[in-house]
């Protein structure tokens, strides 16, 4: 099956934007909702014995770092349904297919590589009103965050090649 | 150092327009336009012998080098 012969190509646009705008609604209903603090609770109760409290303050603070963890990574998946576009667009050498895989790719890496100070400063937040002395921070690296580094380190130099191919592809549409 | 493209004047003799040189070689009047004017960054073998083959002539009729400077001639 083709890429280029696919109705899937249009579609794959305006659904990477749906996502971003849902990952962000879902991170909402998630810090607002009991049934979504609940969640919040036991995701977060994995890295502290501390008590988790979701007083008004610590779901202000949880809502408002993850929301701008999660900010960044809209940035990324719009940058990547703007690749999704040209390339349905058969714009395969234009030069912002590497410009915006290129913001993709760093956008992964620097959510890779913030997801440990989000946790950290999320538990902070969630167990920051508990009694003195009761106040927990956790450092956790996952593989995941390792391969999200990575793989947005490969974007980046795919891009750059990309970068390289469009020049090149330039060039030759202006031999006859 | 430049070479200059001197198919405007071979479509003179020959009495062609761009339009039907552009339609018999299979390519673009809009590419014909840019390689008369010398804004192309190269030409493919194959274009330059459909050329010399429809305006009966050779290459060097067509591409001339041309020196900036006389004493690079020697």
């Amino acid at each position: 099956m083709r890429f280029t012969t696919t109705r899937l190509k249009h579609w794959l646009a305006p659904v990477a934007k749906w996502i971003a705008v849902l990952l962000l609604l879902s991170n909402a209903l998630l810090w607002w909702l009991p049934d979504g603090q609940a969640i919040v609770v036991k995701n977060f109760a994995t890295l502290t014995t501390e008590t988790i409290q979701m007083t008004p303050f610590a779901v202000w603070m949880g809502w408002g770092i993850s929301t701008l963890h999660l900010c960044i990574m809209a940035c990324g998946i719009w940058a990547m349904a703007s690749v999704f576009r040209l390339l349905a667009q058969g714009e395969y050498f234009h030069p912002q297919v590497a410009a915006q895989l290129r913001r993709f790719g760093l956008v992964l890496l620097v959510v890779g590589a913030t997801n440990p100070l989000v946790r950290l400063l999320v538990v902070l937040a969630v167990t920051l009103e508990n009694p003195a002395g009761h106040q927990a921070i956790a450092i956790s690296i996952v593989m995941n965050d390792v391969l999200v580094v990575l793989i947005g380190t490969l974007m980046v130099m795919l891009a750059h090649a990309l970068q390289e191919a469009a020049a090149i592809a330039e060039d030759n549409r202006q031999i006859v | 150092m430049s070479i200059i493209v001197n198919l405007d004047v071979m479509l003179a003799k020959r009495k062609m327009r761009s339009k039907e040189l552009a339609e018999r070689i299979g390519i673009t009047e809009q590419n014909v336009s840019l390689l008369k004017s010398g804004k192309v960054k190269g030409i493919r073998f194959e274009t330059l012998a459909k050329i010399c083959e429809v305006l009966d002539c050779q290459p060097g009729d067509i591409l001339v080098f041309e020196a900036d400077n006389p004493n690079d001639m020697k």
